[in-house]
């Protein structure tokens, strides 16, 4: 027995002497359960280390790790599990090309490295990366040349309504001695007399040699969606996309005055773009290599609990490299000769898909810095915010945007000089008589940099427990963006020209007493309002109102715009479109006349000259709201909005703004204005062809009023729901496709904002399953529970209405005075269709082609056609595996479109000619979208 | 690829981390169940667990000794985090002697600002100079913060509240709850879809594993942030809060917080604390009923007792 006590005594102290040993020596019992708790609180958070008063834990690498939490994840998706796209259904096809491979990790925690340092309670890590490996496929559906047009024989050719149309011989070309200049040109009274060639085909003799060669590369169609041989090229094509980042994320506190943070992150990556010509002439994307980087570190001193300060440092870069390899020869393969660099060049049609890419090698990148001093101070029923904010942009550029030439080709030197409807683009290519051509002839890239300043201050005044103010007041410097080595050029348009003693003349920065800017700096204050109240006092129920007045910076584009002189841009225009080519393909383009850098007052002459805007002229947006958020029974959230916003003197682009437009009221001199020489004379700045703009001239405004319903489901029972509807409706007189009709009459422009959806719906609905072993329903202990536990469904839908639509005429008859042709109004014709369809989706007959020279009476964007609507609808389905508290693997399957739901394309909006009226308009050729499924697989430990 | 796949191979294969698993077996349960109207009698309680009845061993009721542990997790808007120290000032000084009160902040580290204690004034002089600033510490606080709260729940017949005052941004983390954009060039990226779907799942997890505590947990946020994955977050939190009996709020506007807290405090103070004896078995959840002479009361429901 005492052998046994013995036995029993020593197996005891075995089991339970660690237990023992691990328990803390624990004060006496206290005085009262509140003592008692208080004290083992004491004793808890010591052992925790959660108190000064605790004695450094002993770490042990194993402990360190264990601390450390992630995730490992898999997304996968292929086109085995997808539906075949619409589009590609629609073509004959029957797969999508799909695989996608995303893959990653996130660790962070206490850094800690043995016997080196210990940061468990000061240091903190956080590392993710990704990597994503891509191919997808796209499709594309265009307009091929034929296959008898390919050699000239343009017998089987159709205008829009399906009716044959001629071609005539250029070289044919006499003047009418019967015409009447008193008379509209018309088939009836020709100015100039041409002959159609026989059978409608261009004898072989007559065909240029290098556009030729090019019709080697250039695609046979493969389609026949119509109407009439147009829409006859379906390409299906994978796009590549290849990508690695990681994000580091380190956060020290020093002291509880004192933190550091610094957040890093890079990417590299290349994407491929989609062939549509499997040649050498692809006019689709450029391939792109690229790299990111960013840097921000952040010190934060808390002064007291009223004032904290933090100082910022964030330095950005990106670098892109775009190209495609294989076009070394091309230029010496066609036979083109000029200024040129290798790749192939650009040859532009009207309407059938182009041969060649601008931009075929280029290079740029982005360096942004930015130091930022931000404190909070309170002071009474005052909170006090201040920033100052440096910021320093650099903008490295190499971007010539046609190396090896642009080619513009139209049907009018193929025409009966005067009459639309004849003629033929591929026509004019074959015989290499080219309307417009132009080169860019780049020798340096341009390295553009600017300073910004910025102080700014808000107040937040809690005037009672209800009402509260908030007001902010900044103010910002922008420096002139300038050249580092001084290669900054524009014309100015108060400089006399040498060359014809006018206005407008190529200025340089940094010479002739100039500074290193040719444009003003900006200092420009911004400001908000703001006001909550709660009425009545319920503080279930808010009501704000915010003011902001803003204005816009001057980009620092990535571009060489603006450096004309250093880098050269020869542009050809026709003498008489109808009549003379401005380039042929066999001659090419004739030699610079001056070498580079040209720094002439009028090195510009005759180009489309790079103007920059001088006086530094910014955006102005103002916006004004109210709103009103309610918390209702069955915990649902009411939210009603209104939102008011403008914008004036917006930058926009060459085709919404023209300083050298010519007049609309020149289009009475009709004829005349075929003839380069006569609209020369009635320019605003005679020596320029037009002005290049770069998106930056401050002329657009906008305004937009929007009313937001939402309803808000919180959670309960697993059940969380939002729902969400705005109407709303924006208009401005610069949006659109095709530009601005009247440069000279901006009001007239005022329509429909182009992208705006007057209707949208959108609801998100997330919903833990009510199984489960901590839930109400089959609340299985055993191994079932595997199965029921962690299921969600979560769904995004997006209901929205579609976009106004732009109709444009067929045939564009006004000299180039106007670029943007809009369709006349037929009056009494009711535009709208009582249930619009695929093949009627609105009434062409309530449009009509203007007259030649006559701008269309029709509004830029229809009022009341909308484009159709679309819908998506994605689901996803999460389940999750609890291998233990600390793990668990999550397996999610997404459906996206999961209804597999096909939008319809906006119609063809093109209005013909009652002569020969487009067949096709107000149809839709085609629906998109399809069901894509991704399957994700994550761990998280 | 093959990296990650031993990574995560051995992942899956290691053993549990050091987080002592085995406990002590328990005895009791103690079920948080709010105040109900008409008030409840601890004469009268009676209990089921897994529908088996259950010897109700203790209540607590609002009227009984309560220690709660605040805790501030306090990092963004100054004029929020002011609103709440004066309306934390206001519930303090209409506490009963038999509250005390102990203090700590989670948000970079959870630390201890303060002592459980019936000293207002000290407690007060401590909210007030505590910074706000940082970054957020609510979630990977909850856990230490329940465990201690449990312990202190072992010490004897107190009840035990835990509430946490935050502003916090699930943004505002050290650790990654977000999912950010990493290639910002790929533009078909779906996995971001459902941008909350990683909050969710690290919110059942913790849910998971605050499953085993017992004291409820409070939880006033002074902000809504309107995005998605702050709605996860927000979804999370009100999911941990209503499971181990507490109750958790998200204010809309600075004048909610006044309301708010007080709807908050009066919760945590009216709370009822009821031990249950309980019969360790192998089940890992058990369902409690609590019930007060016929009528069924909406407790916390389910707790974690077996192996995780």
């Amino acid at each position: 027995m005492l052998r046994r006590g013995k036995l029993h005594c020593i197996l005891c102290c075995i089991l339970f002497a660690p237990s023992l040993l691990a328990q803390p020596s624990r004060p006496r019992p206290a005085a009262s359960p509140l003592e008692s708790a208080r004290e083992e609180f004491e004793l808890a958070t010591r052992e925790l280390g959660l108190r000064p008063d605790s004695k450094p834990a002993r770490r042990q690498t194993p402990a360190v790790w264990t601390s450390w939490h992630g995730r490992l994840y898999h997304n996968f998706r292929n086109d085995q599990l997808d539906a075949t796209p619409h589009e590609v259904v629609q073509r004959g096809g029957s797969r999508n090309i799909l695989r996608r491979n995303q893959f990653g990790f996130n660790a962070g925690g206490p850094l800690v490295i043995p016997r080196l340092y210990d940061g468990s309670r000061r240091t903190f890590l956080n590392v993710s990366y990704e990597g994503v490996r891509e191919r997808i496929g796209r499709s594309f559906l265009r307009t091929v040349a034929i296959q008898p047009e390919r050699s000239g024989d343009f017998s089987a050719t159709v205008d829009p309504a399906g009716n044959p149309l001629l071609i005539y011989d250029p070289t044919s070309t006499r003047p009418n001695p019967a015409f009447n200049p008193a008379q509209p040109v018309s088939r009836d009274n020709l100015q100039f007399d041409r002959a159609p060639f026989p059978n409608n085909r261009i004898p072989t003799s007559l065909l240029d040699p290098v556009a030729l060669r090019a019709v080697g590369f250039y695609p046979e169609p493969n389609s026949n969606a119509g109407p009439f041989f147009r829409n006859n090229y379906f390409v299906f094509s994978p796009e590549g996309n290849e990508a690695n980042g990681m994000i580091f994320k380190l956060d020290h506190t020093q002291s509880d005055k004192h933190r550091f943070t610094f957040n890093g992150s890079f990417t590299n990556g290349l994407a491929i773009a989609p062939r549509l010509v499997a040649t050498i002439a692809d006019p689709g994307n450029n391939d792109r290599r690229f790299s990111a980087r960013r840097g921000t570190l952040d010190w934060t001193w808390t002064r007291n609990a009223n004032t904290i300060n933090t100082l910022t440092f964030d330095a950005i870069a990106d670098r892109g490299l775009n190209g495609r390899p294989g076009e070394a020869a091309a230029l010496s393969t066609l036979g083109l000769r000029g200024p040129l660099r290798d790749a192939f060049p650009v040859f532009r049609f009207s309407s059938y898909l182009p041969m060649g890419r601008s931009n075929p090698n280029t290079s740029n990148s982005h360096a942004y810095y930015f130091l930022t001093d931000g404190f909070s101070t309170r002071i009474g029923k005052h909170r006090i915010r201040g920033t100052a904010q440096f910021r320093h942009y650099q903008v490295n550029a190499f971007l010539p945007n046609y190396p090896a030439g642009q080619f513009q080709f139209g049907p009018s030197i193929t025409s009966l000089p005067g009459i639309v409807n004849t003629g033929h683009e591929f026509a004019s290519f074959l015989l290499g008589h080219s309307e417009f051509a132009l080169a860019t002839v780049v020798e340096h890239p341009s390295y553009w940099r600017t300073n910004h300043y910025r102080l700014a201050l808000s107040d937040n005044w809690d005037y009672s427990k209800d009402l509260n103010f908030t007001a902010s007041l900044g103010f910002t410097v922008a420096r002139p963006r300038y050249e580092k080595f001084d290669r900054f050029a524009s014309v100015s348009l108060d400089e006399i020209n040498p060359a014809n003693g006018l206005p407008g003349a190529m200025v340089f920065a940094a010479r002739d007493g100039r500074g290193r800017s040719l444009q003003q700096g900006t200092a420009r204050p911004d400001l908000s309002l703001g006001l909550a109240w709660n009425p009545r006092g319920n503080a279930k129920g808010v009501l704000r109102l915010s003011y902001g007045l803003s204005y816009g910076a001057v980009p620092v584009y990535t571009t060489q715009w603006g450096s004309q002189g250093f880098y050269g841009n020869p542009t050809f225009v026709s003498p008489n479109i109808q009549l003379q080519p401005a380039a042929t393909l066999a001659a090419g383009l004739p030699p610079l006349p001056r070498p580079l850098p040209d720094l002439r007052p009028d090195v510009a002459n005759f180009t489309v000259a790079d103007l920059i805007e001088p006086r530094g002229i910014v955006p102005m947006y103002q916006s004004a709201g109210l709103s009103l958020e309610r918390e209702l029974k069955g915990n649902l959230i009411l939210s009603l909005s209104l939102g008011h916003a403008r914008g004036q003197r917006l930058f926009v682009s060459g085709t919404m703004a023209n300083p050298n437009a010519i007049p609309l009221s020149f289009l009475d001199r009709r004829d005349e204005l075929n003839s380069e020489s006569f609209r020369r004379q009635i320019r605003p700045y005679p020596q320029y062809q037009r002005f290049n703009l770069f998106s930056s001239w401050p002329t657009g405004n906008y305004k937009r009023n929007a009313a937001v319903v939402r309803v808000e489901k919180r959670s309960s029972a697993g059940l969380s729901a939002n729902m969400s509807y705005e109407f709303s409706k924006q208009m401005d007189d610069y949006s659109g496709p095709y530009g601005i009709q009247d440069f000279y009459n901006i009001r007239n422009e005022w329509s429909l904002t182009s992208s705006n959806n007057p209707h949208r719906l959108a609801m998100t609905l997330n919903y833990e399953l009510p199984f489960g072993s901590r839930k109400a329903l089959l609340a299985f202990q055993d191994w079932r529970r595997y199965l029921v536990d962690g299921w969600t469904f979560s769904s995004i839908s997006s209901v929205q209405s579609g976009e106004p639509l732009a109709l444009r005429p067929q045939f564009n008859n006004t000299g180039t005075v106007i670029e943007a042709l809009r369709v006349n109004l037929v009056p009494g014709v009711d535009p709208t269709v009582p249930n619009p369809d695929v093949d009627r989706w609105f009434n062409p007959a309530a449009f009509a082609q203007p007259p030649d020279f006559t701008p269309g009476n029709g509004p830029r964007t229809h009022p009341q056609l909308l484009g159709p609507g679309s819908q998506n609808h994605d689901l996803s389905v999460s389940k999750r595996f609890a291998i233990s508290t600390e793990r668990v693997i999550e397996l999610t399957a997404t459906g996206f479109n999961f209804t597999n739901t096909g939008n319809y394309a906006d119609p063809d909006v093109v209005i013909g000619p009652a002569s020969a009226p487009n067949a096709n308009s107000g149809r839709i050729n085609e629906t998109r979208g399809g069901r894509v499924i991704q399957i994700g697989l994550r761990l998280s430990f | 690829m093959r990296l990650l796949f031993l990574l995560l191979a051995s992942l899956l294969l290691a053993e549990e981390n050091a987080r002592p698993t085995a406990r002590t077996p328990r005895l009791m349960l103690r079920v948080a169940t709010p105040e109900a109207d008409p008030p409840l009698d601890r004469q009268t309680f009676s209990a089921r667990i897994d529908g088996q009845p259950a010897r109700v061993l203790r209540a607590l009721g609002p009227t009984d000794d309560l220690i709660v542990l605040l805790v501030l997790d306090l990092s963004g808007e100054p004029t929020l985090v002011d609103t709440a120290r004066a309306a934390l000032r206001e519930q303090i000084s209409q506490l009963p002697p038999n509250t005390w009160v102990g203090l700590l902040k989670s948000q970079d580290n959870l630390s201890v600002l303060l002592d459980p204690t019936p000293d207002r004034d000290r407690l007060t002089q401590a909210i007030d100079e505590y910074p706000a600033s940082g970054k957020a510490g609510l979630l990977p606080s909850l856990e230490p913060v329940s465990s201690l709260a449990n312990r202190m729940l072992e010490r004897g017949p107190v009840r035990v509240a835990i509430l946490y005052v935050t502003d916090s941004n699930i943004y505002n983390y050290r650790e990654d709850y977000t999912n950010p954009v990493i290639n910002s060039s790929d533009s078909r990226d779906l996995s971001r879809r459902f941008p909350d779907q990683l909050i969710r799942e690290q919110m059942q997890k913790l849910s998971d594993r605050l499953a085993r505590f017992e004291a409820p947990v409070f939880i006033l946020h002074l902000n809504t942030f309107p995005d998605v994955i702050n709605e996860g977050y927000r979804r999370g939190l009100l999911q941990i809060t209503t499971e181990s009996g507490g109750l958790g709020s998200f204010c809309r506007s600075r004048a909610e917080i006044a309301s708010e807290m007080s709807r908050i405090w009066q919760a945590l103070r009216s709370h009822w604390s009821v031990s249950v004896e309980f019969k360790p078995h192998r089940q890992r959840i058990v369902n409690v009923d609590l019930f007060s002479g016929d009528r069924d009361i909406p407790n916390r429901a389910r707790f974690a007792v077996g192996k995780p």
